[in-house]
């Protein structure tokens, strides 16, 4: 059996305005302290007799920005990784940000199989009203120095800025994934969350314009044969993350690193929102202090994990009474005893979950 | 029969505030009828709920024994009345079991017109009014010019009107002395048939029902077997006795005498308020005058809401109407509410009173319809349906005619609110009737109105377009044929039960409009367009829609961190309860509430 491994690393150049992610300015101590801790459990896991018949097949380096890893240090952890003994590794994410990497050989050699890029945009201004330290230069630039050693990759891009005219910055990306030949895209539409800046400087979403957007994007990128194969996410067929489809799957996952999620023989369990309880509890501890999920849980994750993944879920879990409805107004459609999300279903997601639940 | 000669029965009439309850206090506190440390402020009022909307739902006597002057004592029987136009035959009856009564008035304020209408009904009685002027001690005390308007009023001599501060226990004296003088007392043979008069009535879960009774004749024992004469039930009582702050119990009670009698009776409903109680041996002829069987002006469905079920609102309107032998109620099933009841009330306030205390004395939780009168369909083979329950009016084209219960109503007003109030009694259909002088100040005005149109808010308008001042009674005169429709709403083109509306044919477009945006309000976005019309029989006369959602989805499950949606879905559920599925559209229970907060009449 496998299990993926989730890696998340605390530290950024600066936050940006949008962020809720757990994530502080780059410190030294801080930063030595975690990295011998990450590797502790690391070798923890290497020992532990719970996680014997599983293999780890995907290490997801999240962030954070986990390009801001010294290439020594990530070569440390991968190795500690690589000494578990039933590893058969398919795929090894790391999320870069533009302006931090030079030389993309050097992780290459060591091991990561597939890097995702943070551009967010390729437009000056909305970078700087987003609060990114890179430009659109440094995207570009960097977007040339990946494709020339990978061609698994991914990018980010963020849309529906207010006051921005969209449909041109879609249009921009657009350019560049057919430029640079990227396999894969997520794009996500720009959330206000609570605690950001932005939340702060009460700004507002206009949800119709996000209505059009993703209709155009879907189109746009089927268009270059890209396959939108989850809300937010878009790859040509053999790109996809094969790391974050486990979370659709509820296939396990163990996450090391403060504010990382896991889930473990059916347990949920997760480190808090700061550095004390990463730093004071073993992912042991984390594992045995939790509860298994309930036959009624599980069908519920089942439920909104399943359908938020274009395969969609088995027809036996959800309730029977709005099925048919929802089918004639074109929030799902039904194939061979599965319920798969369209594109109005997705758009109208925690919705359309909560009828089916 | 000396022993009469020696009791007052009387009660007193005073608007909201004029201090009946303090001068109460002070004559308990005088007569020595409790101790210092029981008497708790204002001892008459004792259900919360009556205390918080500055109103007396319950009557409460009190047998108090002041020491006159003259060397005698006295016994003095204080029956309180309820002070609110649901409640005027209650009052009525009150009023019935007394001799006299105290009209309160506050020095600073003057005479209410509220106070009218109780008044009247005293004078009706033959009840000998003394007049007392409260709050002598405040500064803006009109002692002079009030107790000449008084004084006109009554017929009396200035000096006769007695000046009193209940608060400071001035002029308590004067008041008890002019109540043994002034009052009459009362008469009646302790050896004729008995013929007493229940003025009212409580549901005690040890004992059964306890009956508050004014002898009128004869005289009753323990172990007499009595029969009630509405309707016609006997029992034996066990207990009976005078009330002060408990009870007293005592072997008989004699004519003249106020006190109570236990029966095991085991339903308030056979113990009605105005009923003559007779005993089966040696039976009265015929009853006391003025019986009046109290039948429900306003109904409206309920059903359970948020956390409570069918079964919980059963019970507690059991349990409620143990003590509360006007609402009426039966099972009744919505599309739209599920399984409920449709009850019947007194009046909007008596309904309001019912809902909150099946919140706070059961903890249920309901949703109520929109209230509606009782209507006589006429069939077109000549059967004659009552209707409660707008959604079963029979299809139009299927009865010959609707009929609606028309009332009327006795405003009673300072002149200067004249113009406003014929005008909102026009608005709502009232027909003018007569204008009567009272005093300088005061008229009174009569109209005739469909019941329909007053019970919702009709009693706040009155208010606020007078400035509070203005104050209305209003008998049943009948059935009247009406240009009435039934206005349903629909939502995804499903009709709405519990929407449905009885309404005037010329107001009917200004109330689908009026729905029809308050739900367009109230009903958040969903899934799919919603569309809300008002119909009449097939003709839509009114829509609106709710355009659907365009964005509902979190755009990231970022690093498989799952709790996010987890909370969200507990949120989603936690509203679910508040909600009621109609087809496949999700309304908020506060949207029957919305509804029924409606302006009838816009303005
Ligand atoms: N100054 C003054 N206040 C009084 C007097 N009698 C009653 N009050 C006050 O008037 C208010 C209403 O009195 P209350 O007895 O509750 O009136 P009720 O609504 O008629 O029962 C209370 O705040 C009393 O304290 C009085 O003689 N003088
Ligand atoms: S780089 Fe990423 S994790 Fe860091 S602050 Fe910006 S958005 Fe947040």
């Amino acid at each position: 059996m496998n299990v993926g491994l989730y890696i998340h690393f605390p530290f950024c150049l600066s936050k940006c305005f949008y962020c809720k992610f757990f994530s502080v300015r780059f410190k030294d101590a801080l930063y030595s302290k975690y990295i011998e801790k990450l590797i502790s459990d690391i070798k923890l896991l290497n020992q532990l007799p719970e996680f014997e018949e599983y293999k780890i097949d995907t290490v997801y380096f999240g962030g954070g920005t986990p390009s801001l890893i010294d290439i020594r240090d990530l070569d440390r952890i991968l190795n500690e990784i690589f000494r578990y003994k039933n590893t058969q590794i398919k795929e090894i994410t790391l999320e870069v940000n533009p302006k931090t990497v030079e030389d993309f050989r050097l992780y290459k050699e060591i091991g990561i199989t597939r890097i995702s890029l943070g551009i967010q945009n390729f437009n000056d201004n909305v970078l700087k009203f987003l609060g990114r330290v890179h430009s659109k230069e440094d995207n570009i630039k960097t977007l040339e120095l990946l494709s020339r050693e990978y061609d698994n990759f991914s990018i980010d891009i963020i849309y529906n800025i207010p006051g921005f005219n969209n449909k041109k910055l879609v249009d921009d990306a657009i350019f560049y994934i057919k430029k640079f030949k990227i396999p894969h895209a997520s794009f996500y539409e720009l959330t206000i969350e609570e605690g950001t800046k932005f939340y702060k400087d009460n700004i507002k979403i206009d949800e119709e314009e996000f209505d059009y957007l993703y209709d155009y994007i879907d189109m746009k990128l089927r268009e270059l044969g890209f396959i939108h194969y989850e809300v937010s996410n878009y790859g040509e067929r053999g790109y996809f993350s094969i790391h974050n489809i486990k979370y659709w799957r509820r296939e396990y996952y163990i996450g090391l690193g403060p504010a990382s999620h896991s889930f473990f023989k059916e347990r949920r369990f997760y480190y808090s929102y700061d550095f004390n309880d990463f730093f004071t509890n073993s992912i042991l501890d984390k594992f045995k202090s939790s509860n298994k999920l309930n036959k009624e849980e599980i069908r519920e994750e089942e439920i909104f994990l399943g359908l938020r993944f274009y395969e969609g879920i088995d027809i036996s879990l959800v309730k029977k009474e709005y099925i048919s409805f929802l089918e004639k107004e074109g929030f799902i459609y039904i194939e061979k005893n599965k319920i798969k999300p369209t594109i109005k279903g997705w758009k109208l997601f925690n919705s359309l979950v909560y009828y089916l639940i | 029969m000396d022993y009469q000669k020696k009791i007052r029965n009387f009660s007193i009439i005073a608007h909201i505030d004029h201090g009946k309850s303090t001068l109460a206090d002070r004559m308990i506190e005088i007569t020595k009828t409790i101790s210092e440390r029981e008497l708790v402020d204002q001892v008459l009022d004792s259900m919360d709920l009556e205390r918080e909307r500055g109103i007396t739902i319950k009557s409460h006597p009190i047998r108090m024994e002041y020491k006159s002057k003259d060397g005698e004592i006295y016994i003095f029987n204080l029956i309180d009345t309820p002070g609110h136009v649901d409640f005027s035959y209650e009052v009525s009856r009150s009023l019935a079991a007394c001799e006299g009564a105290i009209l309160v008035v506050d020095a600073s304020q003057g005479i209410e017109a509220q106070t009218f209408s109780t008044l009247y009904q005293a004078l009706e009685n033959d009840l000998a009014i003394i007049p007392v002027l409260n709050k002598i001690d405040l500064p803006s005390a009109r002692v002079e010019e009030l107790s000449e308007e008084l004084s006109d009023l009554l017929g009396v001599f200035p000096e006769e009107v007695i000046k009193v501060s209940a608060k400071m226990g001035i002029g308590i004296e004067d008041l008890m002395e002019a109540i043994v003088r002034e009052i009459p007392a009362p008469e009646g043979d302790e050896n004729a048939p008995v013929r007493a008069l229940i003025f009212d009535s409580f549901y005690d879960k040890y004992r059964g029902v306890v009956v508050y009774v004014r002898m009128k004749e004869g005289t009753l024992k323990i172990g007499d077997k009595i029969k009630f004469f509405a309707t016609g039930k006997e029992f034996e009582i066990e207990e009976l006795g005078y009330i002060k702050l408990g009870r007293y119990p005592q072997k008989q009670l004699k004519a003249g005498e106020i006190g109570y009698i236990i029966a095991n009776i085991k339903e308030i409903r056979d113990a009605r308020v105005g009923d003559t109680i007779t005993t089966v041996e040696n039976p009265a002829k015929e009853p006391l005058p003025g019986y009046k069987e109290v039948k429900p002006m306003v109904y409206c469905g309920i059903f359970p809401a948020e956390g409570s079920n069918y079964e919980d609102l059963k019970e507690a309107l059991e349990r409620l109407s143990l003590n509360d032998s006007s609402i009426v109620y039966e099972p009744e099933v919505s599309d739209a509410l599920g399984h409920g009841f449709r009850a019947g009330f007194l009046g909007l306030l008596h309904m309001e009173i019912v809902q909150e205390r099946l919140y706070r004395e059961f903890g249920v939780n309901i949703i109520t319809t929109v209230p509606s009168v009782k209507y006589k369909v006429i069939m077109k083979d000549g059967e004659e349906r009552f209707i409660s329950n707008p959604s079963e009016l029979p299809q139009p084209g299927t009865f010959e005619k609707i009929e609606e219960p028309f009332v009327r109503g006795i405003i009673i007003t300072p002149n200067n609110y004249m113009s406003p109030i014929i005008k909102l009694a026009q608005d709502r259909r009232g027909e003018y009737i007569s204008t009567s002088t009272i005093d300088v100040n005061t008229v009174e005005l009569t109209f005739e109105f469909p019941l329909g149109e007053i019970i919702l808010d009709f009693f706040d308008k009155l208010k606020s377009v007078s400035s509070g001042y203005a104050s209305m009674d209003y008998e049943f005169i009948g059935y009247r044929e009406g240009d009435l429709v039934k206005l349903d709403i629909l939502i995804n083109g499903q009709k709405v039960d519990a929407f449905s509306v009885i309404i005037h044919r010329k107001r009917a477009y200004y109330m689908a409009r009026a729905i029809v945006d308050k739900l367009k309000e109230v009903i958040p976005r969903q899934l799919f367009e919603v569309v809300i019309q008002a119909a009449i029989g097939n003709k839509i006369i009114a829509r609106s829609s709710i355009k659907p959602m365009r964005k509902d989805v979190l755009a990231k499950c970022y690093g498989g961190d799952v709790t996010r949606k987890k909370k969200l879905l507990e949120k989603q559920k936690e509203g679910k309860k508040r909600m009621k599925m109609i087809g496949k559209v999700e309304v908020p229970q506060e949207a029957f509430l919305a509804v029924l907060k409606i302006d009838q009449v816009g303005g």
